[in-house]
C-alpha cells in the first residue's frame, strides 16, 4: 500500500487507494466551469520524465512595480529620454548598459538580453498575471503561473523539499499577478515566504512521537477522504495536498537556515535583504527546488526615479552577479536558469517629479544560465527608446524562451477536461538566438 | 512683515528639457542656466521673446545627459564656474564666453550643487561622493575639502549630498544630505563647527517599498547669519511619489535648536530652493511635485505667509536686487516671475 | 474558434454545464450580445415588470428564481442537507462557529420543519454572537480586517441595527461622534494619504466595480471605463486630505490627469462614467481666506482637533449621487451581491469587483429584485441575511452524484466553503472545550452567554495561522504546519483539560468517540467510523489519552472541519 506521504499522484496509487478505502472516490471539479475544467492531480501524467531526472532549475528575480529599462539594459545616454545615467561598455564588444550595473557588464558574455518587449498593458495587477504566465488569463480558463508549470515539469514526485518557493517581502503589490497553479492543482502552489524565509512549524513537538505522528496523519487523510467522496472541490484538494507534504517539509528545515551558510558567503551577497534571498534561492536550488521566485519590490518610481535606482539598480547589479558567481563555482550553473524582469518598464518621458511612469511598449529582461547563450541581445528600440524597431516580442515569447532553456518543449499540450491546453498559444515561439 | 503677497507670473519660456541650475547676471534679468541636456544657456529674460543660447565651449563641455546642476558667478562676476552629474567642473570666462578651465574629475560621483562665495573669491561644491570641495574662484585651483558626511544612508545604500550654501559674509557653510544630516563649516579654518538634524525629511520605507526618498535639497542662512534654513519635503507614505507636504525647519543654527517645523497641508511636493528676502522680511521657497509651487514664510512668526502655483516643478531660482522679482527654472522652462507684497 | 459549440449558452461569458467550454479571446470579457444591445448596461434591458411581485416573501422568490433556471436546463438540485448539517452551516455563518454539544442536541430536539427552521434562525440572528460576527464580516468588507476604532463604529452600528446605506454614509462622511459613530473617521484615515485608492476602495467596497484599470488609460476591457470615469470619481476624494491625523476636506480644488497619450485633461466630477456633475457656484478663495485658513488647520493640528467639516463637500455630494433614486442601484446591488457571496460561496456576479453593465448576473431577476427589496427596506441587511437563510437554495446538501459538479453559480448544490480565519479559529477552540462547560442545562443563560464570549475572545490568537480565503484559494502548507507541530494545538488546545478530559471520563470505548463525533463534527458518527476510529485507539492501548487526543486532531484537522458544507 502506498504511503500516503510520498503520494505522487500517478494511476498506480490511485488504483491501490481506492482498494483501501471501499468507497470510490468521486471525481469532480467544483469550480465555476462545472464541467472538469480542472486537471485531476491523479489523472496527469508528466511531459517528461526524463527531465525531472537532470535537475534542473530556475530562479526567477521578480522585479516588482516595475524597473526601468533605461537605467538598466538599454541606456539611452544624451538623448533627452536618456536621463542623466551614462552607459558603460561591456565584455561583449558594442554591447553597453547602464552605467549603474558595472558588475553585470563585465558578465555579459554570459548574459542575454531581450530589448524588445512590447506587452502593452501597464497595469500592475493585469501586467503582472500576463508576465508571470506568459498570457492572460481568460474569462473561461486560469492558467498556471510559471512556477508551477516548472515545478510540475522538473519537479521529482520523491521531493523532500518543496517544488515551489516564492519569496515576497515587501507588501507593496504582493497580490498582483496573483501565483497560481491553476488547473495543475495545488500541488505545485508555491510555498510563501512573505513575512519570514524559515517556514515555522517545521519540528515534531517532543509530546508526540514520530509513529504517532505519522499515523495520526494518515487517519487524518482517510477521514477526509471519505468526506470528500461527492464535494470535492480545487480548494478540498489543495487541503489534502498541504497534509500530504508535512513530513517531507519537516525534513527540509535545514534547507531554510540561512545560518547554515558561512558567514563569507552571506557577507559576499551583501547586507540587503534581497541579497540574503538570492542566497537562499541559490541553497534551494542546489537541494532540488525546482523554482524559486525571489522578489524585489517596489521599482514604481513615478518620482524621484533616479534616486531610487541609484539605490535599487546597484543592488540587483550586485545579486545578480554574485548569484552568476556562486551558481557557477558550484557547478549549478548549467543546470539553472535564472530571469530578471517585472510587469512592465518605465518611460522614457521624465516627469515634473523627475520620475517614470508605467511603460510596456519597448522594455528589457535579462537572463543566463542553463540553456541560455551568453553575449546575445535579442532585439532593439529607438534612440529614444519610445518603441521597439527590431524583434518585438511579447510575454509568450518570454515564457517559450524560458520554457526552452530548461528543455521543455513549449508547444506540448496539457489535457483539461475536453480542452487541449499548450504551454505557450499557439504561433508563439521561443527567441532561438538566445538559446545555446 | 506685510499682510499678504501675490506672486505672479510674468514671463515664461519653454522648453522641452530641464534646467537645474541658473546664475543672473546682477543688475539685470540675464541668466546663465544648466540643462539636463549638458548644455548652459543664456537667456535674456528682459527682451520680449526670450531665447536660450547655448554656451559653446568647444571641446570642453559637459556630457550631453549630465545634468549641470551647479552654476555660480565668482571672481567679481567675471567667471561662470559650472558643475554637472558628469563629475566635472568648467571655469567659464564671462568676457569671452569660453572655458578656461576644467577640472574633469571634480568630484568622484554626480555634483548636486555649485555655489559661490559673497566675496567671489571662493567656489564650493557638493557631490554624491559626499564631499564638499573648495575652489579659488578665479583659477579653479583646489583650496581643500570638507569630509562631514556618511557614504552610506543607515539602510545601507549609496547616500548623496544635495546642497550647501554660504551664509552673508562668506565665514560659515552649510552642507547637507540625504539623510538629513547638516553639517556647518567655518570655512576658514575649513573644520565642522556644528551638526544638526533634519532627518524627518528623509523617509526609509522597510515593508512597502525598501528604499528611500526625500532629502534635505535646499538651504539658506537667514541675512543676519543666525538661523539656518533647511527645505524638503514630510515623511511619506506612498514614496512612489513626492507625496507628502513641501516642508522647510528652522534652525537657530549656533544653539543647535530648531525654531520651527513648517510643513505645508496643502502644498504637496519637495522644497528644491530656499532664499531669504536680503533685509530678512520673508524666506521663499520654491520646488514641485508633478506640478510647481511656490512658499513664502514669515520669518517673524514662522509660518506661511503665502502658497501657490509655480509655472513648474522649480528647480532653482534667482532673486533680483530689489527682491520683487524671481526668475525660477525648472521642469521644460525658465520664468520670470514677481512678489508683490501689501 | 475551433473549439466553440454549437450548443453554446453564455452567460457571465462562462460556459454552462454539460462539458461545453468557452475558448473566449482574451479581449472579451462579457457576455456576447447582437449589436444594438450592445451599449446597454444588462439592467438596462430588463422590464422590472417581469419580476416577481414585492410583496412575496425572499425565501420564496429565491427559490422560484434559482429552480426556474434549474428546469430550463433540466438539472435536479441536490436534496435537502440533514439537519444537523444545515445547524452548523447556520452557526457557522451566523455566529462564526460550530455548534456546541449542547446547542445540537437542543436544536435537533425541536424536530425538523419550515416553522422549526424560522425558529432556529430567529433565535440565532436576535442573539449578541451573530451582532459579532456580522459586525466582524463587515469589518473584512470595509478594514480587510484591520479597522480597530472603526470595528467600535460598526459594533454600534450593528447593535443598533443601522441600514447599510448609514453605515455608507457615516464611513464617507466621517464624522465622528463619541456617543452615535465612535471611529468611524478610521475608514477615511486610514486611506487619506493616497487618495487614488481611497476612490478606488469606495467605489469597489460600496458599489462593487473596481475602477483602477481605468487610471492610466481607458480600460482595456470594459468600453464604459475610461480614464474620465475614474477621474470623475477620483474628483470625489481629491479635496480629502490630512490634517495632524485628521480628515479635513477643502472646499476647492480640481484635479487634472494626463492621458495615455501625454495630454493634460481636467476631470470632470462624475459618479461611475454617469452626467458630469456641476459644483455649486466657484469656490476658491482668496489669499486673505487661504492664509486663516493655513493658520486655523495649524492650530487645529496643535490642539489635536479634527478640521471643521466642508460646508461644501464633494463627499457629501458623493453619498447624496450614490444613493440617488437614479444611482442607488449600484450601491444595493453590490451588498446584495456580497451578502450572497458571503453565504453561497459565489456571487450572483463575479468577480465581485466586476459590477458593470457588461457584467449580467447569473440571475439578473433575482438580483433586481432583491435590490429592489432591499431598498424599499431600509437597507436592512439582517432582513436579506433571514431570507437566503430560510430558502430550500441555502439549505441544500453539498454532495452532487455525478462525476461533473454543475457551475456554482446555478445554486443546485452547496459549495463547500473553506472557513475564514475566525471561523476556523473560534470553531477550533469551540470543539476542543469541554463540553458541559458550554452546555444549556448547566448554568443560566446569561453565565452561558459569558462563557461563550470568553471562549470566543480566546480563540482569537489562532486567527493568524489561517489565510483568508479568497478566489481560488489553496489550502497553504503552512496551515497544515501549524496544525501538525505548534504547540498552540498540541499543548493549548488539546490539552487533557478539554474535550479529551470529557472524553476519558466516559466508560466506554464506543462513547467516548461518539462524543468527539458530535463535539467535532457535530453529528452522530456511523458504525463504520466508530470502528475505523476504535481500531486506532486500540493500538494505543498503553497510552490511551494520547491516542484520544491524537484522534481529536485527525478530526480536527480533517477537510469536514475545515469545510462549511
Amino acid at each position: 500500500m502506498s504511503n500516503p506521504s510520498n503520494y505522487c499522484g500517478t494511476n498506480a496509487h490511485h488504483i491501490s487507494r481506492r482498494a483501501f478505502l471501499s468507497q470510490a472516490l468521486a471525481v469532480g471539479s467544483g469550480s465555476l466551469l462545472g464541467s472538469s475544467g480542472a486537471i485531476h492531480a491523479l489523472d496527469e501524467t508528466s511531459i517528461n520524465d526524463a527531465l525531472r531526472k537532470t535537475g534542473r532549475s530556475v530562479i526567477l528575480l521578480w522585479l516588482a512595480g516595475g524597473s526601468s529599462q533605461l537605467e538598466t539594459w538599454d541606456p539611452k545616454p544624451g538623448r533627452p529620454t536618456g536621463g542623466p545615467y551614462d552607459s558603460i561598455p561591456t565584455s561583449v564588444p558594442g554591447v553597453h548598459i547602464s552605467e549603474l550595473m558595472p558588475k553585470m557588464a563585465k558578465r555579459m558574455h554570459r548574459t542575454a538580453i531581450i530589448r524588445s518587449l512590447n506587452t502593452r498593458d501597464g497595469g500592475h495587477g493585469t501586467g503582472a498575471e500576463m508576465m508571470l504566465r506568459g498570457r492572460k488569463n481568460e474569462a473561461a480558463l486560469q492558467y498556471p503561473d510559471l512556477g508551477s508549470v516548472i515545478a510540475k515539469e522538473l519537479g521529482r514526485a520523491d521531493s523532500r523539499v518543496p517544488g515551489y518557493v516564492s519569496f515576497y517581502s515587501q507588501t507593496e503589490g504582493r497580490g498582483s499577478g496573483k501565483l497560481s497553479p491553476a488547473f495543475l492543482g495545488a500541488r505545485y502552489a508555491p510555498m510563501n515566504l512573505d513575512d519570514s524565509t524559515m517556514p515555522p512549524n517545521l519540528t515534531r513537538l517532543e509530546a508526540i512521537n514520530d509513529l504517532d505522528h505519522r499515523d495520526r496523519a494518515r487517519l487524518r487523510e482517510l477521514l477526509s477522504a471519505r468526506f470528500s467522496a461527492g464535494r470535492e472541490t480545487e480548494t478540498m484538494r489543495s487541503h489534502a495536498s498541504a497534509y500530504a507534504r508535512v513530513h517531507g517539509l519537516m525534513s527540509s528545515e535545514p534547507l531554510f537556515d540561512i545560518e547554515k551558510e558561512p558567514r563569507w558567503v552571506r557577507n559576499w551577497y551583501g547586507p540587503s535583504l534581497f541579497g540574503q534571498q538570492a542566497l537562499m534561492a541559490r541553497r534551494m536550488v542546489e537541494a532540488g527546488v525546482s523554482f524559486v521566485r525571489v522578489s524585489r519590490a517596489w521599482w514604481d518610481s513615478h518620482g524621484q526615479n533616479f534616486e531610487t535606482h541609484a539605490e535599487m539598480v546597484p543592488e540587483l547589479d550586485h545579486v545578480m552577479a554574485t548569484l552568476l558567481d556562486d551558481l557557477d563555482q558550484r557547478g549549478l550553473l548549467e543546470s539553472t536558469l535564472v530571469v530578471a524582469y517585472g510587469e512592465f518598464g518605465r518611460t522614457p518621458t521624465i516627469n515634473a517629479s523627475l520620475g517614470r511612469d508605467h511603460f510596456a511598449d519597448a522594455w528589457s529582461a535579462a537572463l543566463y544560465g542553463c540553456g541560455i547563450q551568453g553575449g546575445s541581445v535579442w532585439g532593439k528600440t529607438d534612440e529614444d527608446g519610445r518603441k521597439v524597431v527590431e524583434g518585438e516580442v511579447g510575454a509568450g515569447e518570454l515564457f517559450a524562451t524560458i520554457l526552452a532553456a530548461v528543455g521543455i518543449d513549449p508547444n506540448h499540450e496539457y489535457q483539461v477536461g475536453a480542452r487541449p491546453v499548450p504551454l505557450v498559444n499557439p504561433g508563439i515561439r521561443p527567441i532561438r538566438d538566445l538559446l545555446a | 512683515m506685510a499682510a499678504s503677497f501675490t506672486i505672479k507670473e510674468e514671463k515664461k519660456l519653454s522648453r522641452q528639457d530641464i534646467h537645474f541650475s541658473l546664475a543672473r547676471v546682477p543688475g539685470t534679468s540675464q541668466v546663465y542656466s544648466g540643462s539636463s541636456d549638458g548644455g548652459i544657456y543664456f537667456t535674456d529674460l528682459a527682451v520680449e521673446k526670450p531665447e536660450a543660447l547655448a554656451l559653446d565651449g568647444g571641446e570642453v563641455r559637459h556630457r550631453p545627459g549630465g545634468y549641470v546642476t551647479g552654476l555660480a558667478l565668482a571672481a567679481d562676476h567675471s567667471r561662470l564656474v559650472s558643475g554637472s552629474y558628469d563629475k566635472q567642473l568648467i571655469w567659464w570666462d564671462m568676457a569671452t564666453r569660453k572655458p578656461v578651465h576644467a577640472v574633469a574629475t571634480a568630484h568622484a560621483k554626480w555634483i548636486r550643487k555649485v555655489v559661490a562665495s559673497p566675496d567671489g573669491k571662493l567656489v564650493a561644491s557638493v557631490a554624491d561622493d559626499m564631499v564638499c570641495r573648495l575652489w579659488d574662484g578665479l583659477t579653479g585651483k583646489p583650496l581643500g575639502e570638507l569630509q562631514g558626511h556618511d557614504a552610506e544612508t543607515p539602510h545601507q545604500y549609496p547616500s548623496m549630498l544635495f546642497t550647501c550654501a554660504f551664509n552673508a559674509d562668506g565665514s560659515r557653510l552649510a552642507t547637507a544630505d540625504k539623510v538629513g544630516r547638516i553639517v556647518i563649516w567655518d570655512v576658514a579654518a575649513r573644520k565642522a563647527i556644528t551638526t544638526l538634524d533634519a532627518s524627518c525629511m528623509y523617509t526609509w520605507d522597510p515593508k512597502q517599498r525598501r528604499h528611500s526618498i526625500g532629502g534635505v535639497r535646499a538651504l539658506a542662512f537667514s541675512p543676519d547669519g543666525r538661523q539656518l534654513a533647511a527645505g524638503g519635503i514630510g515623511q511619506i507614505g506612498n514614496i512612489d511619489h513626492l507625496g507628502a507636504g513641501a516642508r522647510v525647519r528652522l534652525f537657530d543654527w549656533e544653539k543647535g535648536e530648531t525654531l520651527a517645523e513648517i510643513e505645508s497641508s496643502a502644498t504637496k511636493g519637495i522644497v528644491q530652493r530656499l532664499a531669504f528676502h536680503p533685509q530678512g522680511q520673508w524666506l521663499l521657497g520654491c520646488g514641485g511635485d508633478n506640478a510647481g509651487f511656490a512658499i513664502l514664510i514669515d520669518p517673524a512668526t514662522r509660518k506661511i505667509a503665502y502658497e501657490g502655483k509655480a509655472p513648474f516643478h522649480v528647480h532653482d531660482f534667482v532673486v533680483n536686487e530689489a527682491a520683487d522679482r524671481v526668475i525660477v527654472a525648472g521642469h521644460n522652462g525658465l520664468a520670470v516671475t514677481s512678489i508683490a507684497m501689501s | 474558434m475551433r473549439y466553440l459549440s454549437p450548443s453554446l449558452h453564455l452567460t457571465n461569458g462562462k460556459s454552462s454545464a454539460r462539458g461545453a467550454w468557452v475558448l473566449s479571446l482574451a479581449m472579451v470579457c462579457g457576455a456576447i450580445a447582437s449589436a444594438a444591445d450592445a451599449a446597454k448596461p444588462w439592467w438596462e434591458k430588463m422590464d422590472p415588470a417581469t419580476l416577481p411581485a414585492a410583496n412575496l416573501p425572499m425565501a420564496e422568490v429565491i427559490d422560484r428564481c434559482i429552480d426556474q433556471k434549474l428546469k430550463q436546463r433540466d438539472m435536479m438540485p441536490a436534496l435537502t442537507a440533514p439537519l444537523e448539517t444545515r445547524l452548523r452551516r447556520l452557526m457557522l455563518d451566523l455566529h462564526g462557529r460550530v455548534p456546541t454539544v449542547g446547542e445540537l442536541d437542543a436544536f435537533v430536539a425541536e424536530g425538523d420543519s419550515p416553522e422549526a427552521w424560522a425558529r432556529h434562525v430567529d433565535r440565532i440572528m436576535a442573539s449578541q454572537a451573530f451582532d459579532r460576527h456580522l459586525s466582524n464580516e463587515l469589518n473584512w468588507l470595509l478594514m480587510d480586517g484591520q479597522g480597530t476604532e472603526f470595528k467600535k463604529y460598526l459594533d454600534l452600528a450593528v447593535t443598533k441595527k443601522k441600514g447599510w446605506d448609514v453605515v455608507f454614509r457615516d464611513a464617507v462622511a466621517g464624522q465622528v461622534d463619541t456617543e452615535s459613530r465612535p471611529g468611524v473617521d478610521q475608514f477615511l484615515r486610514q486611506r487619506v494619504m493616497d487618495t487614488d485608492r481611497m476612490a478606488n476602495d469606495v467605489s469597489v467596497r460600496f458599489f462593487g466595480v473596481n475602477i483602477s484599470c481605468a487610471q492610466c488609460h481607458d480600460h482595456p476591457y470594459v468600453k464604459d471605463w475610461t480614464q474620465d470615469t475614474y477621474y470623475g470619481m477620483k474628483s470625489f476624494f481629491d479635496r480629502t486630505f490630512d490634517n495632524g491625523g485628521f480628515v479635513g476636506e477643502r472646499e476647492y480644488g480640481q484635479i487634472s490627469f494626463k492621458t495615455s497619450k501625454g495630454k493634460e485633461k481636467p476631470a470632470t466630477l462624475s459618479f461611475l462614467g454617469g452626467a458630469p456633475l456641476t459644483d455649486p457656484a466657484s469656490m476658491e478663495p482668496n489669499e486673505e481666506q487661504k492664509k486663516a485658513e493655513r493658520a486655523l488647520l495649524e492650530q487645529l493640528k496643535k490642539d489635536k482637533k479634527p478640521p471643521p467639516p466642508a460646508q461644501y463637500s464633494r463627499r457629501a455630494r458623493l453619498i447624496e449621487t450614490g444613493l440617488s433614486t437614479e444611482q442607488q442601484h449600484w450601491f444595493a446591488r453590490a451588498i446584495v451581491n456580497r451578502v450572497w457571496d458571503r453565504l453561497f460561496g459565489c456571487g450572483l456576479v463575479m468577480p465581485l469587483d466586476q459590477m458593470h453593465g457588461e457584467n449580467t448576473p447569473s440571475h439578473p431577476e433575482l438580483m433586481q429584485w432583491l435590490a429592489r427589496d432591499l431598498a424599499a427596506n431600509g437597507y436592512d441587511l439582517r432582513r436579506l441575511i433571514r431570507g437566503i437563510v430560510t430558502s430550500k437554495a441555502w439549505q441544500r446538501d453539498s454532495r452532487w452524484q455525478s462525476d461533473t459538479r454543475p457551475a456554482r453559480n446555478l445554486f443546485a448544490v452547496a459549495h463547500p466553503r473553506p472557513l475564514t480565519p475566525r471561523q476556523q479559529a473560534m470553531s477550533l477552540r469551540f470543539a476542543a472545550m469541554e463540553p458541559a462547560y458550554l452546555a444549556p442545562s448547566k448554568a443560566k443563560p446569561e453565565e452561558i452567554e459569558q462563557r461563550i464570549l470568553n471562549t470566543e475572545r480566546g480563540a482569537s490568537g489562532y486567527e493568524r495561522w489561517f489565510e483568508r480565503p479568497g478566489e481560488d484559494f489553496q489550502v497553504s502548507v503552512d496551515e497544515a504546519l501549524f496544525l501538525s507541530n505548534s504547540n498552540d494545538v498540541q499543548g493549548q488546545l488539546l490539552d487533557g483539560s478539554g474535550l479529551v478530559k470529557a472524553m476519558e471520563a466516559l466508560p466506554e470505548v464506543a462513547e467516548r468517540i461518539r462524543l468527539a463525533g458530535k463535539a467535532v463534527w457535530q453529528r452522530e458518527l456511523s458504525e463504520e467510523e466508530v470502528s475505523l476510529l476504535a481500531s486506532y485507539l486500540d493500538a494505543r492501548g498503553d497510552r490511551p489519552q494520547a491516542g484520544l487526543r491524537q484522534i481529536v486532531w485527525a478530526m480536527l484537522s480533517s477537510a469536514e472541519f475545515r469545510f462549511n458544507y
